[in-house]
């Protein structure tokens, strides 16, 4: 069950939608990498370069410092991907974004503004995995909101228009 | 000598790191103020335990080095 900071009274989170997993795949990848580096110290000759060190020492240290990095780095690639929210409720179209660290960005619309709804899928990439954006046109002060590589793009938009339909609005 | 420098900076790095580890712990409370989710607590306990980690790494590094 979604809640959110802004949520009114009586109003519902009918969906709740994040980017699809598989978009995580390229950074995943390249924390995996990151986290070969160590294997690869022992190759270089610290000891002759830092004569009277207790080499074995710093490289424990510099190890467990480099495998705690790259498990943040898994850690914020999962708290971007797991709290940027697409929110549909009864009331409203809310983007929740977090940039970065300490960079948070909420945009949202009410369901009445909506003056279009459309699914794209383009490249390979959302072809093979079945995902699309979502773009929202409204009549407010944002006037368009994109949804990225969602899964099942075609259903969201259907979703989007049984609302508006529902509170007596229309598209287009 | 040599030693004590990459000592001393070594120790300067994991303290950047801390307080990089605390950022987190501020950046998964402002996350979860915002969105209440099923997932908060336990992400909210793994951004603590890394910072633990990143305490208990300086006071190895001070001892071991």
């Amino acid at each position: 069950m979604i809640h959110f900071q802004s949520q009114h009274d009586g109003e519902e989170v009918l969906l709740a939608l994040r980017q699809h997993p598989i978009v995580l795949l390229p950074r995943l990848a390249l924390g995996i990498l990151l986290l070969t580096v160590p294997f690869f110290l022992p190759l270089f000759p610290f000891g002759s370069i830092f004569p009277g060190v207790k080499i074995g020492s710093f490289l424990f240290v510099l190890t467990w410092l480099w495998v705690q990095f790259v498990a943040l780095f898994f850690f914020e690639v999962f708290l971007s991907w797991y709290y940027n929210f697409y929110l549909l409720t009864n009331e409203r179209v809310v983007d929740i974004d977090f940039v970065g660290l300490t960079h948070r960005s909420v945009s949202e619309t009410a369901i009445r503004n909506i003056q279009d709804v459309t699914s794209k899928t383009h490249g390979f990439f959302q072809v093979l995995f079945g995902l699309g954006d979502v773009h929202i046109q409204t009549a407010g002060t944002a006037p368009e909101f994109e949804f990225p590589s969602l899964g099942n793009p075609e259903e969201v938009v259907r979703k989007i228009s049984e609302l508006i339909r529902k509170r007596g609005g229309s598209l287009g | 000598m040599l030693s004590l420098v990459m000592k001393v900076l070594v120790l300067s790095t994991i303290g950047v790191y801390i307080a990089f580890a605390f950022i987190v712990i501020r950046q998964v409370a402002m996350m979860r103020n915002t969105l209440k989710t099923p997932l908060g607590p336990i992400l909210n306990g793994l951004a603590v335990l890394h910072f633990i980690l990143a305490l208990l790494l300086f006071m190895v590094a001070f001892i071991l080095l």
